[in-house]
């Protein structure tokens, strides 16, 4: 029968090989948001994102370039929501059953990305990212941090904070 | 009890309105009427912008009317019903202005709670400070309008008021929409 010194030190130790075992897979494994823009395919970290969620009631605001889809209330505050697919440079977002908003964590006022179709959540090794080329023009997208080959599919991961440099 | 009292003092008293896909809200101070029309009740005064600038001729007054829709580049204006469409009238710095709309809601009482502004990502976009903040309405952001500041009546300088005979005094308000 374990004394009650031995079950703090055992819980102590179990603890800390939990943790040690959490800091391993975040170092080494990086869970993406999966999604397709036009015909490419795009993950972002969850870690750059505060809420995932469905699309609210947007009021446009006439005036704004068309990646700027209007205001939009969300959980007691105004989110600017912006339509990523013109942003870089593509035809504008169809809603589906399947959009949703994306609310990255910003130290600057709350935003709210619109995603067309929203696939899956993904676990990747931070060992197998390459760097990222478009291949069919030979040169690098700032967004677009790198890219790792799931199966059939080249994913893109996107850096929401240098993406918004784009406005 | 004096949270409620400051909610009364405070509230903002606008009407709801819609142009093209967006809703607007324009404060009751700003209003002087709101009417329907027919076409033949507004002609073209000479020197003014065709497209732009008509008067209206009921009550024998006149005023530069304008299409919300076109000023600000929404989709085409929608007519109402038997060919009228819905104007309000509000007061600008120069003399009153009527603004033909798409559909006007209902009036709204806003709290403070209910008053946001318009983030600073969407306003350094706007060339016009127009949109003084938002109301919020039922998880619905209303855009308030500050009429003076309209794309049209102060940037384009399209009305030319010498044209007018009518003054913003010779307006009697009425804030009910009688005519509705």
């Amino acid at each position: 029968m374990l004394l009650e010194e031995e079950k703090e030190v055992l819980m102590e130790m179990g603890r800390r090989q939990r943790e040690e075992s959490d800091q391993d897979q975040s170092d080494d494994t990086l869970s993406l948001l999966t999604f397709c823009l036009g015909k490419e395919w795009y993950g972002v970290p969850l870690s750059q994102l505060r809420e995932i969620t469905k699309i609210p009631t947007i009021t446009p605001v006439p005036g704004t370039p068309d990646y700027i889809l209007g205001v939009a209330h969300h959980s007691g505050e105004i989110l600017s929501v912006i339509d990523i697919k013109p942003l870089i440079g593509l035809d504008k977002t169809t809603f589906t059953e399947k959009s949703r908003l994306l609310i990255p964590r910003t130290d600057d006022e709350p935003v709210g990305l619109v995603i067309e179709t929203v696939q899956d959540i993904v676990e990747i090794m931070h060992e197998k990212i390459e760097p990222y080329f478009l291949q069919s023009e030979g040169k690098q997208k700032g967004y677009v941090t790198g890219q790792i080959q799931i199966g059939e599919v080249l994913l893109g991961i996107l850096d929401l904070e240098k993406l918004l440099l784009l406005e | 009890m004096p949270g409620s009292l400051r909610d009364k003092e405070y509230k903002v008293d606008i009407l709801a309105f819609k142009a093209g896909k967006a809703c607007f809200g324009v404060e009751l101070k700003q209003i002087l009427r709101v009417h329907r029309y027919a076409p033949e009740e507004v002609f073209k005064v000479r020197n003014n912008v065709a497209e732009v600038i008509t008067t209206l001729t009921r009550d024998k007054v006149e005023f530069p009317l304008i299409g919300f829709n076109e000023i600000l580049g929404l989709a085409d204006q929608k007519r109402e019903t038997e060919g009228r469409a819905t104007i309000i009238v509000v007061k600008s710095d120069d003399g009153p202005i009527g603004i033909i709309v798409d559909e006007v809601e209902e009036f709204y009482s806003l709290s403070p709670r209910e008053l946001y502004p318009l983030p600073q990502r969407i306003r350094r976009l706007l060339p016009l400070t127009y949109i003084w903040g938002l109301g919020l309405i039922s998880d619905r952001p209303l855009l308030l309008i500050e009429t003076n500041n309209l794309p049209g009546i102060r940037d384009k300088n399209l009305i030319n008021w010498t044209q007018l005979s009518t003054k913003a005094d010779q307006l009697e308000p009425n804030l009910i929409p009688k005519r509705l």
